[in-house]
């Protein structure tokens, strides 16, 4: 990578950290549905982990495709977005499952996971449907965790925010072209898996539990309460 | 032309210091910060990150297995290096999720135990197995510690949180003592590393007997 354009990454991400650190640093009170927007993505390790993990896998891809990818990303993204009422009559498809929910985030923990600890030839054609679906989940994330009634301002904050980490993530890493990089993205793809499966496996074990009360007894009443064979209905004796 | 995934030659000792200084010194400041408890006895309610970065170094017994198969690792060399801590994580959280899915596992701390024997054992006689061998090994006794984490992990406050902090914290240990095993690995013809697996292997002894 030529010089002047080793230092974009490195631009992003050091103003964009800061940035972040002084909204945290403000009341919560006194944020607006901006940066509440960005904060949601930026300090839920959630969503920051499946994004870290996209800008590392940009990041080591060849510069076309990842290129490609991250247009399929924005694209997933959008479809989020846009489909929030799709995913949640696909997910919320009976009784008892909004346990699901909880899953969004593991899912992309596990499908960056296994992209990053995939072999290099494997990768370049599981990135694609990987960024896909991670703007997907990601943005159906978002609109879940919007807080306002319509106001667009919390979504353009959280999907700035999401762009803003993948792109410094993956341009920053694009400046380390070491074959040690590549060991190391490994290593956090297994990382990435193991994340996913254990917070899956929490998201799981607080689901709805099976139904184990026993059935109801089998005894007739006395007399039915209510009906043409109930007693007449008596006010009770005061009795002093 | 594929690019070699590791270095050819091996790491010249005057990088490796400053490395590991860099990836040891966040370890000191959190483990003497941290309250001296066991890995995988739990008293009261875990919460978030910290929580669960500190939990793999705040117990004895979780971190030297963990350090043991870095070390073990950068002894056997070559792929090793990369498949044992990619696989040690994976296969943590099968076992992970065998504690939180309330499977019973008997043993669990008998098994954490002969974790370090055996780690420090192989260390201390450089034993070079065939890769399916030694990713086996570490197979079963990662089943062990990641059950023992994954009983905690419902109850913590922040799930999210503590998974991501075990294992990270894990993953850092098993970078450490890649690092530790790649300096240990070639002055005095290896005798220091496998010293240092003599001494775990004694930790390990010291476990089973306690």
């Amino acid at each position: 990578m030529s010089r002047p354009l080793n230092w974009i990454g490195p631009s992003l991400a050091i103003p964009g950290l800061l940035i972040v650190a002084a909204m945290t640093l403000r009341d919560a009170a006194e944020r607006s549905m901006l940066e509440t927007g960005v904060l949601s993505v930026a300090l839920s390790v959630g969503q920051t982990l499946p994004l870290a993990g996209l800008g590392l896998a940009l990041a080591v891809a060849r510069l076309r495709e990842a290129i490609v990818d991250g247009a399929l990303f924005g694209a997933g993204l959008v479809f989020g977005l846009v489909g929030r009422e799709w995913f949640l009559s696909a997910i919320l498809s009976g009784p008892g499952t909004t346990y699901r929910l909880r899953l969004v985030a593991p899912l992309a923990c596990l499908v960056i996971g296994l992209v990053l600890a995939a072999p290099m030839r494997l990768r370049r054609w599981l990135l694609p449907f990987a960024a896909l679906c991670a703007g997907a989940l990601l943005g159906f994330a978002i609109k879940l965790n919007d807080p306002s009634f319509h106001d667009p301002t919390f979504a353009w904050g959280a999907t700035g925010a999401a762009i803003w980490l993948v792109s410094a993530v993956g341009l920053t890493g694009r400046r380390f072209d070491r074959p040690w990089l590549e060991v190391a993205v490994r290593i956090l793809g297994s990382w990435l898996i193991a994340i996913g499966l254990l917070i899956g496996g929490a998201a799981l074990v607080h689901g709805p539990t099976p139904d184990n009360s026993p059935p109801p007894a089998d005894v007739p009443l006395p007399y039915p309460s209510t009906g043409p064979g109930a007693p007449p209905l008596q006010p009770p004796r005061f009795v002093p | 032309m594929m690019k070699k995934i590791w270095p050819a030659k091996p790491v010249p000792l005057r990088v490796v210091p400053a490395a590991l200084l860099a990836v040891v010194a966040p370890f000191f400041v959190l483990v003497l910060t941290s309250h001296p408890a066991l890995a995988h006895v739990s008293q009261g309610t875990e919460s978030g990150f910290v929580s669960g970065f500190r939990h793999p170094l705040g117990g004895a017994d979780h971190f030297l297995a963990m350090f043991a198969v870095g070390i073990w690792g950068a002894q056997m060399g070559g792929r090793s290096i990369l498949t044992l801590p990619v696989t040690f994580p994976l296969v943590m959280a099968v076992g992970g999720l065998s504690g939180m899915m309330g499977i019973p596992l008997p043993d669990v701390e008998l098994g954490i135990a002969l974790s370090i024997l055996a780690l420090g054992a192989v260390i201390l006689f450089a034993w070079r197995p065939i890769e399916p061998v030694a990713l086996l090994l570490i197979a079963v006794f990662a089943i062990c510690h990641g059950y023992a984490h994954g009983v905690e992990l419902p109850r913590a406050a922040d799930p999210t949180e503590y998974a991501v902090g075990f294992v990270v914290a894990t993953g850092l240990i098993h970078v450490l003592g890649i690092g530790v095993g790649l300096v240990l690995d070639k002055p005095f013809g290896g005798r220091l590393a496998k010293a240092l697996g003599g001494a775990i292997s004694a930790c390990g002894v010291y476990f089973l007997a306690t």
